[in-house]
């Protein structure tokens, strides 16, 4: 097993930019990359008859996740490409951010710097907005709306959502488990750093997830590269959206602290039952479809709590052909949030169990975690 | 997937777990089926002022149908969807192209026995005779089993297909662009023959019918677990499609049985004809043997068809069978004999439905992919949910639902025609020639008697065939006048057809395998395609194609038009939708004629068929069919001008 401090981009795009981001994912023979489907959410302005009863109703949009690793000294250039590329400065178009990460595999992925370097235009004005987070939020399968509505109507984010299966309690319950759902809703929230703790309370509120078995919420710190910030579609009346406008100030001020209304001091789960945890870690698995159910089982046996796992589908874009049983490019994904102290015995339970080596083919990535809300008995 | 340390809950709080569990099942399926139960009540009791016959055992059936759509699919999502995705994410990886092929033969050889629609194409054959269909009256007895295996082969070779089509990524489109049109061109072919004009409908109907409730999700989940493997860019559509070509090609398979058997059968006409040494050895082929031909003379002669003289003149051996078969098929088994047998048929039904594809995707798995089953215990509890889903689906949708529809669908002609009412018969006594009077009208002169009605004397009309002279007693049937008749006839026909559309679209809420596809549609768009928003679309097309099949039989409008039309829209459409868009539209085409719909159709297809002197009720089916992929596309084709608008609008912002 090798361990390898990479950079982690992550790009989420509307589905019909897809061939655009692989294209660039090409240029730049990144090894491969997991794909997860997904959507955003944004209201789009609808008039009624005769111009009356206009109305914002909720729009989702078909939408692509991406996740590939890039060498830390060349992310600036990888992300900027993919962001140029599909022009995701344009607000409504995508958002993608990177993050450290540091990647357990069989073998250390091999890159083609010459190929991302070069294919990186010089001279761009772009550079990361400090000081942004993503808050992730698993909830049950039809709780998500709800909860996208109200982000939406405060302005923060345009939320990014995904489905999965979940993985916890339910599976310590014998054949009992199917009384309990195993849909989840997985949605992202990219918003600047002061607004971390307004969208958590608003998700633990919302969600109920200060209520047993209804979710789960945590957030991590990101180097955020382009932001979609069109939370609103609908006819413009100005040379540009207030969504531009926005989102050049973001870009010259280097940050969104700019926008900060209030003291952030204060406005987090006050008064809620939902239990914070700090000093954690993420321990991402990614293997072979249908194996990582087994190494979830492991991981809560070795003192995880449960996980979320996603569909994903990998791609090459190095050029490498596989053939035979390296064909399949169906993949399994989770996220297991765990104590920082209890991540090396995880890693040792699912390595026991051959999470890097024979048909699983997987890889796991460790990265830090700011803050977990969930209930607690 | 269980973990490996067990979790200790107490009896009473696993008890409220099922509790909820089954609270929400139910509660889901009551809903679906709600719609369709209120409607063809109040159509009967408050529209067509017919009582509804035996309540509580429609209650009962009801009842056995919401806990069997219940039970059904909870064990479709426990069982036989993960078992098919399974195979098909283990398939493409350790086994070639050969072997796959092979499986996907099997699978739709399995496929087709398991969920046998023949039974349901003779209910609609009806009153199909030898003489007036001799290609269709073949096909549907002796015959069935050269449909059967036709079907077979049209499934397994669209399984194939449609399985090879994600591991070569091979686009949806040109099969489409290549099938409906030879298919609608061959029905316009067949329109042109008297004897094959009768076997275009059940062929277009074989196609809808053969995917059963069973079959579709499967397919559906083998399809998803092959294209993830492959991982094509058209993520969304990943999976769908070989319901498509589970329905087309059918067709096409039954289309060239039907042109390989007509050199061999008599061409349509009178009973004489048809029974006349000139024809005999071609009639013969279709009765199956001289025995069976004479047989099907001496019905013939029972029912008035042919002369006596005629059958013994043309089957002199076998003379003594006229008149003799009548009164041999008595009906000596009892109330509960009956019921147990019908329990014991759906039980059957249920356990071949499902068992014989499970062991064959088990098997694959187990010993061909050397694969593990995982959370067996879940799979085999999904299994036996799908078996007594079917069990119980089965037995309540005869006694429920279908019960319902019959008494509505054969109710449904006193829409717009007047009706003989022998329920309501009246035995007079007393009748004598003196009685009789005569009124002359525009068609000449007609017999009345006077009757004691509620307010005072009536004259109603007097048929002789109904009179006993000697006992003096007279059989007085009441005609009804059709209930839209103050408004006119065309009223009465527009009330039908807005009956059957609304029927249409209330059963299809509740067809389980449209609900699986909704379900699916919705995980592969991650939403963005909402499995109401499925469901609405293909109700409602379902209920336009009912209205439409049912203008076919009313108005006697000629299948390949009633057929090639909304094809044609529905090929202009496929041409502007993206491909997802394209494979769940034709896909749901596949899904919608289900086990709920189906019953139902028929029910209300021999009701009006019946009425308008048509020998079957084909098309409609397929009608009901091809409407839905108008529908789907449409909604699709909105979304996806709303979509590249607002994309178009963000590019036109310029760079911020």
């Amino acid at each position: 097993m090798i361990r390898s401090a990479l950079s982690k981009i992550t790009c989420a795009v509307d589905s019909r930019l897809s061939a655009i981001i692989d294209e660039a994912l090409s240029d730049m023979a990144i090894p491969e990359a997991f794909i997860q489907r997904a959507k955003q959410v944004s209201f789009i302005e609808r008039s009624g008859p005769f111009g009356l009863a206009a109305r914002a109703a909720l729009s989702e949009s078909r939408a692509e996740l991406y996740r590939f690793y890039v060498p830390a000294g060349l992310e600036s250039a990888a992300a900027r490409r993919v962001a140029e590329a599909a022009d995701l400065y344009l607000p409504g178009r995508g958002t993608l951010f990177a993050e450290d990460v540091e990647v357990l595999s069989a073998e250390a992925p091999a890159y083609d710097e010459s190929a991302i370097s070069s294919a990186c235009e010089e001279g761009s004005c772009s550079r990361p907005l400090e000081h942004y987070s993503v808050l992730c939020c698993i909830v049950q399968r039809g709780m998500g709306e709800d909860l996208a509505r109200t982000v939406l109507e405060m302005g923060l984010c345009v939320p990014i959502v995904s489905f999965g299966e979940g993985m916890g309690l339910r599976n310590k319950l014998g054949l009992l488990r199917i009384t309990i759902p195993v849909d989840k809703e997985i949605l992202y929230f990219v918003v600047p750093e002061r607004d971390t703790a307004l969208v958590e309370g608003v998700a633990v509120h919302k969600a109920r997830l200060d209520k047993p078995g209804q979710g789960f919420i945590y957030r991590y710190q990101v180097r955020a590269y382009a932001v979609n910030l069109r939370v609103r579609a609908g006819k413009r009346s100005h040379a540009a959206s207030m969504e531009q406008v926005i989102s050049v100030l973001d870009e010259l001020r280097g940050s969104s602290d700019w926008r900060r209304l209030e003291p952030v001091k204060g406005r987090a789960t006050k008064g809620k039952a939902g239990s914070a945890a700090s000093n954690l870690a993420c321990l991402s698995i990614l293997a072979e479809e249908g194996s990582v159910g087994g190494f979830v089982r492991a991981a809560m046996d070795a003192g995880a709590g449960g996980a979320t796992l996603v569909p994903l589908t990998r791609r090459r874009y190095d050029g490498f052909v596989e053939a035979g049983a390296d064909l399949s490019s169906a993949r399994e994904g989770c996220d297991l949030i765990i104590r920082t102290d209890l991540v090396e015995a995880v890693l040792g339970a699912v390595g026991r169990l051959g999470l890097f080596e024979g048909d699983a083919r997987g890889q796991a990535e460790i990265s830090a975690v700011g803050h977990a809300v969930t209930y607690s008995a | 997937m269980p973990s490996s340390t067990v979790v200790k809950i107490p009896f009473k709080r696993k008890l409220a777990m099922i509790g909820a569990w089954g609270r929400s099942r139910l509660g889901a399926q009551a809903r679906a089926v709600a719609f369709v139960v209120v409607y063809l009540v109040l159509a009967q009791t408050l529209l067509l002022k017919e009582p509804i016959h035996d309540p509580l055992s429609v209650v009962v059936g009801i009842a056995a149908t919401i806990a069997g759509l219940a039970f059904f699919l909870e064990g479709l999502f426990l069982g036989v969807m993960p078992l098919g995705e399974r195979c098909g994410i283990r398939l493409p990886g350790r086994v070639g192209p050969l072997v796959i092929a092979g499986f996907s033969l099997v699978l739709g050889v399995t496929a087709t026995l398991a969920e046998p629609a023949i039974g349901i194409l003779k209910l609609q054959g009806g009153s199909a005779r030898p003489w007036s269909t001799p290609l269709l009256y073949l096909l549907l007895n002796r015959g069935s089993v050269w449909l059967v295996a036709a079907v077979a082969v049209g499934v397994s070779l669209a399984v194939t297909l449609g399985v090879f089509r994600f591991l070569y990524r091979w686009p949806l489109k040109p099969f489409i662009y290549a099938l409906i049109p030879l298919l609608v061109a061959v029905t316009f072919f067949f329109d042109a023959d008297p004897n094959l004009r009768a076997v275009a409908g059940l062929a277009w109907d074989t196609g809808g019918v053969t995917t059963g409730p069973v079959t579709v999700p499967l397919v559906i989940a083998l399809g998803i677990g092959v294209s993830r493997i492959v991982g094509s860019r058209s993520d969304a559509s990943g999976g769908l499609g070989v319901v498509t070509l589970a329905s087309a090609l059918p067709v096409a398979a039954v289309f060239a049985l039907a042109a390989a058997l007509v050199p061999s059968v008599p061409a349509p006409g009178s009973p004489a004809a048809f029974f006349s040494k000139a024809e005999r050895e071609r009639a013969v082929f279709v009765a199956g043997s001289e025995e069976a031909l004479a047989e099907l003379a001496s019905g013939a002669v029972a029912s008035s068809s042919l002369a006596a003289s005629d059958f013994v003149a043309l089957f002199p051996d076998y003379y003594q069978l006229a008149g003799t078969s009548a009164g041999d098929a008595s009906d000596g088994g009892t109330a509960s004999g009956g019921l147990r047998a019908r329990l014991g048929d759906s039980a059957l039904s249920a356990l071949k439905a499902v068992l014989p594809l499970a062991f064959v995707l088990i098997v694959t798995l187990v010993f061909l992919l050397k694969d593990r089953l995982v959370g067996i215990d879940e799979l085999v509890l999904g299994l036996v949910f799908a078996v007594l889903g079917m069990f119980l689906f089965n037995f309540g949708m005869e006694k429920g639902l279908t019960a319902l529809g019959t008494q509505a669908g054969s109710s449904l002609p006193r829409a717009y025609e007047r009706t003989e009412r022998p329920d309501r018969a009246l035995l007079l006594s007393g009748v004598t020639e003196a009685d009789v009077v005569k009124a002359v009208g525009p068609d000449g002169p007609a017999e009345y008697i006077w009757m004691d009605g509620t307010n005072g004397p009536v004259a109603v009309p007097f048929d002789r065939a109904l009179w006993d002279e000697a006992s003096g007693t007279y059989r007085y049937v009441p005609v009804e006048r059709a209930v839209f008749d103050r408004w006119g006839e065309n009223a009465g026909f527009a009330a039908a057809l807005l009956f059957v559309f609304i029927l249409g679209f209330g059963a299809t809420l509740a067809e389980p395998s449209l609900s699986a596809l909704g379900t699916t549609v919705e995980d592969l768009t991650t939403g963005t395609y909402k499995k109401s928003t499925l469901v609405g679309m293909v109700a409602i097309g379902v209920g336009l194609g009912l209205a439409f099949g049912f203008a076919s039989i009313l108005f006697a409008l000629p299948l390949s038009w009633v057929l090639g039309v909304p094809y044609a829209l529905a090929l202009v459409l496929t041409a502007f939708a993206p491909e997802d868009f394209a494979a769940i539209a034709w896909d749901s085409a596949g899904v919608t004629t289900g086990p709920i719909t189906v019953p139902l159709v028929i029910a209300t297809g021999l009701g009006i068929g019946g009425h308008a002197g048509v020998a079957s009720s084909f098309g409609v089916v397929a009608a009901a069919s091809v409407f839905p992929v108008v529908a789907v596309l449409g909604s699709g084709l909105w979304r996806t001008v709303q979509a590249r608008s607002a994309l178009a609008a963000m590019s036109q912002g310029g760079r911020s």
